[in-house]
């Protein structure tokens, strides 16, 4: 996570060789080994009273593999029945609805938080205006509200699903949440089995391969003649190319699922539940106004000379920013972001405020049935931090190629 | 030669020197030449084949030197000669791996009693001045002596009054550091490491980061301390204070002693090519 | 922080030459809205759609605020909110503490800041919001009067300092050192206030007290924490930085609301004690590991040569600490520890997620289980967020001002 920095310069240890004279109280060596000691004894007195405190007779993780005896909302893509299923996969199924937010939020505040950040730096003093309001409101409020607030505007704002809103027999929305089509593998032309749609999605990938292969060579070829090889085009041609034969021959892999309610319920098409929608709304107008702040503070600490080089140069105000001033910003923003969306991740532990079935959530229904909470909070905190090292690491990817490229 | 008119002051002024005999020492390869005037001065620091390394960078390899009592030594060099490093090893900012140092009589080992004795005997100047930005210029200067040498607060002002009058500039007692010109800085780094009476003053580059109308300031101040009679080691391109306030310079190449001698010798008939390829360069 | 030089302010004259004449008001202003707002067709543009989706959130809210909603839900549980389980007849002790707090708050602003006339605006739009509310259905005449002699003690604090020579003196030295005590002191006295005397429990603090109570003992331990901690992880001594390291990495990486479940099944059998000092332990140990990140940037900040000249003076390792190093770090610090500040102020209410404690959101919940108030959940929570924002908006803007100060002061 963050970087070991240089320790405030003190003496290294060694040095000349000791005079045999000194009395061994009185040398540094001795001294050092003494504070360690010392620090070291009173850990473990610490450590130990803790570990007599606990009472730890009955530690041990076996408990998760009993059956789970509960039912977790919100599945999707996984189907777990609660009676024969263990607790730990019942977690699992609480990670996975945790991974879900957590992506969908940082997708969403990061391009809240552009277009906000941005718009702060507008020439257009209304816009500038709406874009600090925004900022000073979301991020001086607390999170906790934020999302039930927005979960009670969708639980008194929305119709109850006997007077469902019916958009266009498309999508329906109820206080139960907004259903809309999904797409769910389908046979194709040949009628094949399950796996087509892994035939398909290969062929596809094999196709997007040589094209970017294709496009390579096309730069490479551009930058050693100094004639336009037209790279992109030919890449966007052969893709196109290859998708379409793949679909006159195969067919398409999906249908696209459209929603109907049924009494109370709704079947088919994929349901976003206001718990989700609240959640992740939450977290991305929050995170969202740090975002912003994020990216105006990287757009105005590049040096003025870039938006005048870019002026001179003759571009528009769009180009100036996606071409010159947001990729050079973007180095710059990079750790901060990172932070925000460990930040978004942590965040996501407030599911338990509206009942969304999170892992953090499904881990207090554990301990709540089957006691161990020091166990379930070591089971949290790793989770966590694994999410968090999976976040850092992708972001270090990032950082790595955007340096790399050095715009 | 000024040395020799204000000798006798010094001598009127600070404790005698007693003179010390001479302890067997590892000879060195050449004489070592004093000042006639300190001919019979004791030894005040005695450095013997001192090694530093920076992991697997040598900086000082095999360096002795011996300093007179009141000897005003300038140490030469291009950077990364090791000459800072030699006198940071000399207050224990930097850490000697091998060899010995002794100053005043104070061998510098692995006793925590020398390392505090040491601090107190020999005061520092740096380039960048450090002065402490949070505290005013007479705070500066009273820190010392009144948290190590528990010295009653009007005791130290009172003092760091009478140095603020040394180095010039007794009127900007109640500023902050960050409201003085660099020259004025550096004459109140000069105070406060005054303040703490130090027998040995360590100058490391002190003009270096000075604009060039305030270089003259400071240097003005290091001369008139040069003639009270303290031992002092500066680090400095000043060939024009080398050559009218040293009794003798030293010249550093890749952590080494490679010559040493008056000023007369260096400037007019150096023995080293590294030291005659320097000073082309520098003069 | 303590004797921060007073920069005078200079009014940049132009040169005649360089004077632009002055045009006529109204041609300047009509100048300003072409050249903000309708600055070509693309900008009209964007600049009507902007005014349309505000037209659209102003109107909304006027409609909600002023027409939609339903009101009661907040004015009949005043005091719910507000404190709760606090015994009523023992409010004097809040508002005791409120005023002293506000008096502080005028001294310290009087000591080292200045208020100005969006200042006084603030304080007239929150008083006016404040009195509005008491005196909306069944006046508490009392409470405002408490409420506003709060604030006047606010303004006599500010006038009694904030006239008084800010230039280097032994009294200005003495006015900054007392008024840095008080607000040193000012949580140890408003706890005292609040529960000396066997009247009041500690599990009395309830509603939006427990908030203010909470997010204080959070900040303060958390830096009484956080300074050992960054002092600890920069320390050549290896096992006293690894273990340092490892608190400051397992407490940031998992979520408040996971301490917040150690407090509540795990700390019981270490510390034990009620579960609101519970809570306070953990938002302490929680905002250390923060605050020890934040000093340890500053002390990397510092310059190498503070350490050396602090060596060279002779001062001891913990001089050198007390006298140069903290001294210059934690004042680097403080935008970001206001940071901290406010976003542990926010997560105070996280406590009513897990935790059987009621702060102000877990009252609001109570208030719309009542009967008669279910359908209003929006307006107790518009009225929860509002009363966060503002305490916060307050701290930010203390923040913008310390940084600023810093930016006129040394280096």
């Amino acid at each position: 996570m963050s970087t070991q920095a240089p320790a405030p310069p003190s003496p290294a240890p060694g040095g000349p060789a000791p005079a045999g004279d000194v009395p061994l109280f009185y040398r540094r060596g001795f001294r050092r080994l003494l504070q360690q000691g010392l620090y070291v004894a009173a850990t473990a007195l610490l450590f130990w009273y803790i570990y007599d405190a606990l009472n730890l007779r009955e530690f041990g993780f076996g408990f998760l593999n009993d059956p789970a005896a509960f039912k977790v909302a919100n599945q999707w893509l996984i189907d777990v029945d609660g009676v024969t299923s263990s607790r730990i996969e019942m977690y699992l199924v609480g990670v996975w609805a945790s991974l879900r937010v957590v992506f969908v939020a940082i997708l969403l505040s990061t391009v809240v938080g552009i277009v906000v950040g941005v718009s702060r730096l507008s020439s257009n003093w209304l816009v500038a205006r709406m874009a600090m309001l925004y900022v000073e409101v979301f991020r001086n409020t607390p999170l906790l509200v934020q999302v039930v607030l927005v979960y009670a505007i969708f639980l008194v704002g929305a119709p109850i699903i006997q007077e469902v809103l019916n958009i266009g027999d498309f999508a329906f929305l109820s206080n139960r949440g907004l259903a809309i089509p999904w797409p769910v593998p389908d046979a194709g032309w040949w009628g094949a089995p399950d796996w087509f749609v892994g035939v398909w999605v290969a062929l596809l990938i094999a196709i997007g391969a040589v094209a970017m292969t294709v496009r390579r060579q096309r730069q490479v070829r551009e930058r050693e003649t100094g004639q336009p090889h037209y790279a992109n085009r030919w890449a966007f041609g052969i893709f196109a190319v290859g998708a379409l034969v793949t679909f006159i021959v195969l067919g398409l892999p999906v249908s696209i699922d459209r929603p109907y309610v049924e009494g109370t319920r709704y079947l088919e098409g994929m349901v976003i539940r206001p718990e989700f929608a609240a959640l992740t709304i939450g977290l991305t107008l929050y995170t969202g106004a740090f975002n912003a702040e994020i990216v105006r503070g990287s757009i105005q600490a590049l040096p003025r000379g870039q938006t005048e080089a870019a002026n001179a140069v003759g571009l528009s105000a769009y180009q100036r920013m996606t071409l010159v001033i947001l990729p050079q910003a973007l180095r710059q923003m990079i750790p901060s972001i990172t932070n925000q969306y460990l930040n978004v991740n942590k965040n996501s532990s407030l599911a338990y405020a509206v009942l969304y079935d999170d892992l953090f959530r499904v881990a207090g229904i554990i301990q709540n049935k089957a006691g161990h909470a020091l166990e379930m909070f070591f089971v949290i905190i790793v989770t966590y931090m694994l999410i968090s090292l999976v976040i850092s690491a992708l972001m270090n990817f990032i950082n790595a190629r955007v340096t790399r490229v050095g715009v | 030669m000024p040395d020799e008119l204000s000798a006798a002051d010094i001598i009127a002024e600070s404790a005698g020197p007693k003179a010390v005999a001479e302890t067997d020492r590892a000879p060195s390869e050449e004489p070592e030449q004093f000042s006639p005037r300190l001919a019979n001065a004791r030894d005040m620091i005695i450095t013997e084949h001192v090694d530093k390394w920076f992991g697997d960078f040598q900086a000082l390899d095999d360096v002795s030197l011996r300093i007179k009592e009141e000897e005003i030594v300038v140490i030469l060099g291009p950077s990364g000669s090791g000459k800072s490093t030699y006198i940071r090893c000399l207050n224990r900012l930097e850490e000697h791996d091998a060899g010995r140092i002794v100053i005043d009589d104070i061998e510098l080992n692995e006793d925590v009693r020398a390392l505090q004795a040491i601090r107190s005997e020999v005061g520092m100047v740096f380039q960048q001045f450090n002065l402490f930005p949070h505290l005013s210029v007479l705070s500066n200067i009273t820190l010392g002596p009144q948290k190590v040498r528990h010295m009653p607060k009007l005791e130290a002002e009172a003092l760091a009054m009478q140095l603020l009058e040394r180095v010039g500039i007794p009127e900007q007692a109640d500023k902050f550091p960050a409201q003085l010109s660099g020259g004025q800085q550096q004459r109140v780094a000069i105070a406060r490491a005054l303040a703490m009476q130090p027998k040995i003053m360590l100058f490391d580059e002190p003009t270096s980061a000075l604009d060039p109308e305030m270089i003259k300031e400071v240097l003005d101040v290091m001369q008139e301390l040069a003639e009270s009679g303290m031992t002092m080691i500066v680090v400095t391109h000043e060939m024009g204070f080398a050559r009218e306030v040293a009794d003798r310079l030293v010249f550093f190449d890749e952590g080494a002693l490679v010559e040493q001698g008056t000023p007369e010798h260096f400037f007019t008939n150096p023995r080293e090519e590294r030291t005659k390829l320097f000073l082309s360069q520098i003069l | 922080m303590a004797n921060m030089p007073a920069a005078p302010r200079e009014r940049i004259v132009l040169p005649p030459h360089r004077q632009r004449a002055r045009r006529p008001r109204s041609v300047r202003a009509r100048e300003w809205v072409r050249k903000n707002l309708f600055p070509s067709w693309r900008g009209t543009l964007l600049t009507a759609l902007a005014a349309g989706v505000l037209g659209a959130v102003v109107v909304g809210l006027i409609a909600f605020v002023f027409f939609g909603a339903n009101w009661e839900v907040i004015t009949h549980n005043r005091w719910l909110l507000f404190a709760g389980g606090f015994p009523r007849e023992e409010a004097w002790r809040l508002w005791f503490s409120i005023a002293l707090v506000f008096a502080l708050i005028g001294l310290a602003y009087g000591t080292w800041s200045s208020l100005g006339r969006r200042d006084h605006l603030f304080v007239l739009l929150v008083g006016g919001f404040v009195i509005f509310l008491m005196a909306h259905g069944g006046a508490a005449v009392w409470s405002s009067i408490y409420f506003l002699i709060a604030v006047g003690c606010m303004y006599i604090g500010y006038l009694l300092t904030y006239r008084l020579p800010r230039a280097t003196s032994s009294m200005r030295t003495l006015q900054v050192r007392l008024v840095g005590a008080l607000l040193i002191l000012a949580l140890p006295i408003v706890l005292v206030v609040l529960l000396a005397g066997g009247n009041v429990g500690i599990r009395d603090l309830d509603g939006f007290v427990l908030n203010l109570i909470l997010a204080p003992v959070g900040i303060v331990g958390g830096i009484l924490i956080g300074i050992p901690l960054a002092l600890g992880r920069a320390s050549s001594l290896k096992s006293i930085a690894w273990t340092c390291t490892a608190y400051i990495e397992i407490v940031r990486g998992a979520p408040l609301l996971g301490w917040l479940f150690v407090a509540l099944f795990i700390l019981d059998d270490i510390i034990g004690g009620d579960l609101i000092i519970r809570a306070m332990v953990v938002m302490a140990v929680f905002t250390g590991a923060y605050m020890a990140e934040y000093i340890r940037g500053a002390l990397q900040a510092l310059p190498r040569g503070q350490y050396e000249a602090g060596q060279a003076v002779g001062l001891s390792q913990y001089q050198r600490m007390r006298l140069i190093i903290m001294p210059q770090a934690l004042r680097i610090s403080i935008p970001p520890m206001v940071g901290q500040a406010i976003s542990i102020w926010k997560d105070t209410t996280l406590v009513t997620v897990i935790l059987p404690l009621r702060e102000l959101k877990g009252n609001a919940d109570s208030a719309i289980s009542q009967f008669e108030f279910t359908p209003d959940r929006i307006e107790a929570y518009v009225f929860v967020a509002v009363i966060f924002w503002i305490v916060a908006f307050m701290m930010s803007r203390v923040s913008q001002r310390v940084e600023r100060a810093q930016g006129v002061g040394e280096r």
